[in-house]
């Protein structure tokens, strides 16, 4: 009886997780099957959902209509996307542009912060800490001004610089790798330090090579945070032309419905392939687990 | 655990190499971007705005007439056979232009009833005069009346119109055509007959003996010879087997003990050699090998003899075909030669014929002929008796003297009848003046125009039938203009002909401007003398040239496009961008000012050197991107 209770609930809950999974997966699933149709199809299904931004227009269907098979296979958003229109692929590169500076130097000056917060001692440290801590609590949206006016300060507005910088110094990845970094274990940095080694050493050949897991995880969460961006970019790039593809996303109209697919589609695989790369690390990274071997 | 690392580090080297494949698909279609972008680009062929003169032209068309045209009438009521030209034919002078019916116009018939009619009422009118009153004038005029009768009576019956004359002398034409056919089939006859009896005579006349018995039995007898020879040969063939196997018997165990090695033939002939007198039913075995050449040389020689037999049998038997080919050709050729014979009588027959009837038709020419002549005079007479009679009217009606208001009355109703009687006479006079034959003629050279009148309808007595546009006059081409395009040219300015590809050396020249009948005061008629290699019915296209101005922003022709917003030009915007120049085709709203045949003048929103496009290789609509055409 306990057997079959026990199977009954185990059935109940695959169930429930498998509708979770269903209703988070079917937006990626809508926009790449969505991205093999057609503009009038596209308009067909959606153009309802514009029809408020564009008065002139009548559309076919006066209701949504989602749809995962399309009526005719076309590859035409993708041609008009990376063939007929540099401005995509230019947008592309934006963002390109922008993240890899920030994952790169995130990551580097968070591992020397990281060393520091774990290695030295001082009456700071702890405050300074609890600073980062703080700065990582609020929302993006409180620092958006100050950063704003810096950069207007800084003569830095509409460029680029005004994105990468406060990317670099971003508290996140500090947190987590001093979080990760704390949990070396003390005896092996001095039984280094016995043998000879200085911190130079110590950070290269002790801290980094054990906190790989975490600094994978923080290059793909950074890295996903950053490719995402809407809010930094439209207000501290006004010019169009060097925002990332992430914003045109966020802006698209109805005529664009369908390109936004495919733009989504191509914009999805960068992502998806740092993952694939690091899915290991960055479950291992998240949950703390092996940080110590042997 | 091993393995399973290798599977991760497998995956992440696939993964590594596909983000790499990915980034270089994205590198190279990023640097292809602008080149890919600009082949999908309309592209387009700009020109500068600029300022300057513009000469406009007023264009016009029209159709070349001739200066002088010729209405061709007649004066008779005449059935319309046939129209001999169509419009836009050219005649010369004295070309045919109608065939009419066969007959008299049915108006001077009228006419002549009518005076007829007149004379008669006239004659009554003299008859029923209150001043007749003796009986010997009576008397008189019963007599002088009925001798007009007896004139008019006389004469009618000579009537003969010109058609009937006609109509006989064509006649006359049609028998002695006939008569001269016969003449001709008779002499090609006689023609056919002669040679017909040349090659009758040309024919081996002497008959082939028919006979090929003789032939025939040499055959036979060869034949029988033939086969007797063979019957020989088979008995002598029938002996010799019969002998050669008793021989083969018998040698078959000769001398074997001695030579065992010798073969059957070598027995047999050694046998025969040692034993000449051996054999069979008393002939020898060389006797009967002799008796069986023998026969085969007589079946040889008998074959011979058959195969000359037959020759010769078969050389007759030609003989005896080409002499029967020979007279079967003969007997056609008689066939033949009678049958034109008959032909001949049949020809004969109806040359005499045609013959009697030319004569008959030339007596009845001649009759007729003779008729109009004695008609004219006939006519006289009656006109004599005529003038006796009303003579003898007037004499009694003047001897009575008498003034009273009746009389005046009648001399009023007289004068009116006789009045009547001299206008149809007149018209009478003119009809007949202008009676012509069966076909209206062509009276002047040129081009026609117009033919009021279809085959099968009646002709108006002076209505015009056809339009002849005289082609040496001289040619005329209007057309209509604003009386705003009419103040800007003056008389005596050429024109440019455009688009004549049939004529050479066209010279038009503004001779008049004219008021537009059809222009209700808005408009002129510009009237061009027109020289050189056209014709009447040409349609022509002109271009005379307006006096010049200066105007400051000028575009091509081909810039100025226009919708139902009015005129504009389409000018190219430059935008930068990261990857280099965007050009925009940018509308902007004009007036179009004057233009002549490459540029208009226009005012709007311009400024001299602005780009404008003038050509692109695909329809533009505002605020499209477009590629600049390469130099």
């Amino acid at each position: 009886m306990r057997k079959a209770m026990y199977a009954l609930g185990r059935g109940l809950l695959f169930l429930t997780a498998l509708l979770f999974a269903i209703v988070f997966l079917m937006p990626t699933v809508l926009t790449i099957t969505n991205s093999f149709m057609s503009g009038t199809e596209i308009a067909a299904n959606y153009g309802v959902v514009f029809s408020s931004l564009s008065n002139t227009t009548t559309y076919i269907s006066d209701q949504v209509n989602l749809k995962f098979i399309p009526d005719q296979v076309s590859f035409s958003q993708y041609a008009t996307a990376l063939l007929k229109s540099p401005d995509y692929l230019l947008k592309f590169w934006n963002s390109v542009i922008l993240v890899v500076p920030i994952v790169i130097f995130q990551v580097a000056v968070a591992a020397f912060a990281a060393y520091s917060f774990t290695c030295y001692r001082g009456k700071m440290k702890e405050a300074l800490f609890f600073f980062y801590i703080i700065l990582m609590l609020m929302p993006y949206q409180v620092t958006l001004v100050p950063n704003y006016l810096v950069a207007e300060w800084t003569h830095l507005l509409n460029t680029r610089w005004a994105i990468i910088l406060p990317g670099i110094f971003a508290p996140f990845s500090v947190f987590l790798l001093t979080k990760f970094m704390r949990r070396i274990p003390v005896s092996l940095i001095e039984a280094a330090k016995l043998d000879g080694a200085g911190d130079w050493k110590i950070f290269t050949r002790i801290c980094l090579p054990m906190c790989r897991s975490a600094l994978y995880s923080i290059v793909i969460l950074v890295f996903i945070d950053y490719w995402n961006m809407v809010e930094q970019p439209i207000v501290l790039l006004s010019d169009a032309e060097k925002q990332p593809l992430s914003v045109f996303l966020s802006q698209i109209n109805s005529g664009e419905v369908g390109l936004a697919f495919a733009v989504a589609t191509i914009y999805m695989v960068p992502t998806l392939l740092l993952f694939l790369h690091g899915e290991d690390y960055l479950v291992e990274g998240i949950t703390y687990s092996g940080s110590v071997k042997g | 655990m091993d393995t399973k690392e290798a599977l991760r580090g497998k995956r992440r080297g696939w993964i590594k190499n596909a983000a790499i494949i990915f980034l270089a698909i994205m590198l190279v279609l990023t640097f292809f971007s602008n080149t890919i972008m600009n082949r999908s680009l309309p592209e387009v062929a700009t020109q500068y705005v600029s300022s300057g003169t513009i000469s406009a032209k007023i264009r016009g068309s029209g159709t070349v007439t001739a200066n002088s045209a010729y209405e061709v009438k007649v004066k008779e009521n005449r059935v319309i056979k046939t129209v001999a030209v169509r419009k836009g034919d050219t005649v010369e002078v004295g070309d045919v232009l109608f065939i009419l019916e066969e007959g008299e116009s049915t108006g001077l018939q009228e006419l002549r009833d009518q005076l007829d009619d007149a004379k008669y009422n006239y004659r009554l009118l003299l008859l029923s005069s209150p001043y007749i009153n003796t009986s010997s004038d009576s008397r008189e005029i019963e007599r002088l009346k009925e001798k007009v009768e007896e004139a008019i009576e006389e004469r009618d019956l000579s009537y003969v119109t010109d058609a009937q004359i006609a109509s006989a002398e064509s006649d006359v034409t049609d028998k002695e055509i006939a008569a001269e056919t016969a003449a001709n089939q008779i002499e090609d006859l006689d023609e056919k007959i002669a040679e017909l009896n040349e090659q009758l005579a040309g024919l081996s006349g002497g008959t082939v003996n028919a006979d090929l018995s003789a032939e025939q039995k040499a055959l036979d007898a060869a034949a029988r010879e033939l086969n007797s020879k063979k019957t020989e040969l088979q008995t002598a063939n029938l002996i010799y087997g019969r002998a050669y196997e008793k021989l083969s018997e018998i040698a078959a165990t000769w001398e074997i003990e001695y030579h065992p090695e010798y073969s059957l033939e070598a027995r047999m002939a050694g046998y025969a050699r040692m034993n000449p007198g051996a054999g069979l039913d008393g002939i020898t075995y060389s006797e009967a090998y002799e008796k069986i050449t023998d026969a085969k040389v007589a079946l040889e020689a008998a074959q011979i003899a058959y195969n000359d037999a037959q020759t010769a049998y078969y050389n007759r038997l030609a003989e005896l075909g080409a002499s029967s080919m020979e007279s079967a050709q003969a007997s056609s050729l008689k066939a033949q030669l009678e049958t034109l014979e008959e032909q001949k009588k049949a020809a004969e027959k109806e040359k005499k014929n045609a013959d009697k009837a030319l004569e008959e038709a030339n007596a009845l020419l001649e009759t007729l002929k003779t008729k109009k002549e004695n008609y004219k005079m006939l006519d006289d007479a009656v006109k004599a008796a005529e003038d006796a009679l009303e003579d003898k009217l007037i004499s009694v009606q003047e001897s009575q003297h008498s003034t009273t208001v009746e009389k005046t009355k009648f001399d009023l109703d007289v004068e009116k009848a006789k009045k009547q009687i001299d206008e149809l006479q007149e018209k009478i006079d003119k009809y007949e003046e202008g009676e012509g034959g069966d076909t209206i003629n062509a009276p002047v050279a040129g081009t026609v125009t117009a033919i009021n009148i279809s085959a099968g309808s009646t002709t108006d007595y002076d209505v015009s039938l056809m339009t002849i546009e005289e082609n040496d006059r001289g040619y005329m081409l209007s057309f209509s203009v604003t009386n705003e395009q009419a103040q800007k040219v003056k008389i005596g300015d050429s024109a440019d002909v455009t688009g004549y590809y049939w004529g050479s050396d066209i010279k038009a020249t503004l001779a008049a401007i004219t008021n537009d009948p059809a222009g209700a005061g808005q408009s002129k008629l510009l009237n061009f003398v027109v020289e050189g290699d056209v014709s009447a019915g040409d349609q022509l296209n002109l271009a005379i040239s307006q006096k010049s101005a200066n105007y400051e922003l000028i575009v091509p022709n081909s810039a100025v496009r226009s919708d139902a917003n009015g005129y504009f030009v389409l000018t190219v915007q430059t935008k930068n961008s990261p990857l280099g120049n965007r050009y925009v085709a940018t509308r902007v709203d004009v007036q179009v000012l004057a233009s002549d045949d490459t540029n208009t003048a226009v005012s709007g929103s311009l400024v001299s050197y602005d780009y404008v496009i003038t050509t692109s290789s695909a329809p533009l609509t505002p605020g499209q991107l477009v590629r600049l055409v390469e130099n």
